[in-house]
């Protein structure tokens, strides 16, 4: 009975220990010592590297967590005025935690002014849905003047059509790497001469809806596509039959790819071509 | 069958010169069926490059 226990013990000992080698009675005192060491070390050292990494990941978000609420108001914040510009921004830093929604006149001057522009990160992406413009937002001058941005789609259609919403002025995409611009304007939106003052402009479409009702240029935008040209034409306003005189000025490239035929759409509808 | 003739009437700048209607600047203007050549005139390139330096400073302040 106890030669069978005692071998219980040795078989457990060879087990845990990992070994095949006989294990004597008068070692089994040491043996409790030394399992119950390396069993007391490996849990500590795993224990402790769990509990390291698991502790960090909660202090970033912490950290993460006590910025954003405080810059975003926890999520209530509407006035971003400056919000995002200035060189130290940029694609990698950018990580609202709320959505980011521009409300009220102003609300969104000079959002991404400097964004980057000493170009460390890749270029930011702003798609359709990423920022709520509110319909409401009036004055977006510069709103990505020199920033390294790559898209930049927005939509400040009102929801709400009985809102009380002025003009909202577009001004300036001086961005160094725009590629891609889409956005939802009204008949009554109103556009500076320098705005979309960036070269590298190709792609211009519009949110379902919009109307283009004021002189409006590209006359920075030597790589506007066909498909662009196209689209800005056909949000023109129809104002054949009114007499009243508007302005759409364009690259001579981008006046060299459009047909006589094209181009008489836009003049058909009471629009200059410069 | 419909036929429509569709006019586009083109202005060129005289070499050495601009079109301007007072707010645009240009070489080359499509007119609109609202617009009339009367509402355009040219000035030189000179004053062209002065304008547009007009509006550079006030941009900057």
């Amino acid at each position: 009975m106890l030669k069978e226990y005692l071998s219980t013990l040795a078989n457990k000992f060879r087990e845990i220990l990992g070994t095949t080698e006989p294990i004597n009675a008068q070692d089994f005192e040491g043996k409790i010592v030394s399992v119950f060491a390396e069993g007391h070390q490996t849990g500590e050292i795993a224990g402790y590297q769990t509990g390291l990494a698991e502790g960090i990941e909660q202090g970033k978000q912490a950290e993460y967590d006590a910025f954003w609420n405080t810059y975003q108001e926890n999520g209530n914040r509407t006035h971003y005025q400056n919000g995002f510009s200035g060189v130290c921004w940029n694609s990698e830093n950018f990580r609202p935690k709320y959505p980011i929604v521009c409300k009220g006149y102003g609300s969104a001057n000079c959002l991404f002014e400097y964004f980057d522009n000493k170009r460390k990160k890749p270029p930011l992406e702003i798609h359709e849905g990423d920022i709520d413009f509110n319909g409401s937002v009036t004055s977006m001058i510069s709103t990505a003047q020199n920033a390294y941005i790559s898209v930049f789609e927005m939509n400040a259609i009102p929801s709400v059509l009985n809102s009380m919403i002025d003009t909202f002025h577009m001004n300036d995409f001086g961005g160094a790497v725009l590629h891609t611009i889409k956005l939802g304007v009204r008949e009554e939106t109103t556009y500076s001469g320098n705005n979309f003052k960036c070269a590298t402009i190709q792609n211009v479409s519009f949110v379902k809806g919009s109307i283009i009702g004021t002189n409006i240029s590209f006359q920075y935008c030597d790589k506007l596509t066909h498909d662009s040209l196209m689209n800005i034409i056909s949000v023109l306003k129809d104002y054949s039959g009114t007499g009243t005189i508007h302005t759409l000025t364009l690259h001579t490239n981008a006046k060299a790819i459009l047909t006589d035929g094209e181009k008489a759409i836009a003049t058909q509808k009471g629009w200059t071509i410069a | 069958m419909k036929i429509t003739t569709i006019e586009l009437r083109k202005l060129t700048a005289t070499e050495g010169y601009v079109l301007t209607n007072g707010e645009t600047y240009s070489k080359e203007i499509y007119l609109g069926v609202n617009d009339s050549p009367d509402n355009w005139h040219e000035i030189t390139e000179e004053e062209y490059a002065e304008v547009l330096k007009a509006e550079e400073e006030q941009i900057n302040g």
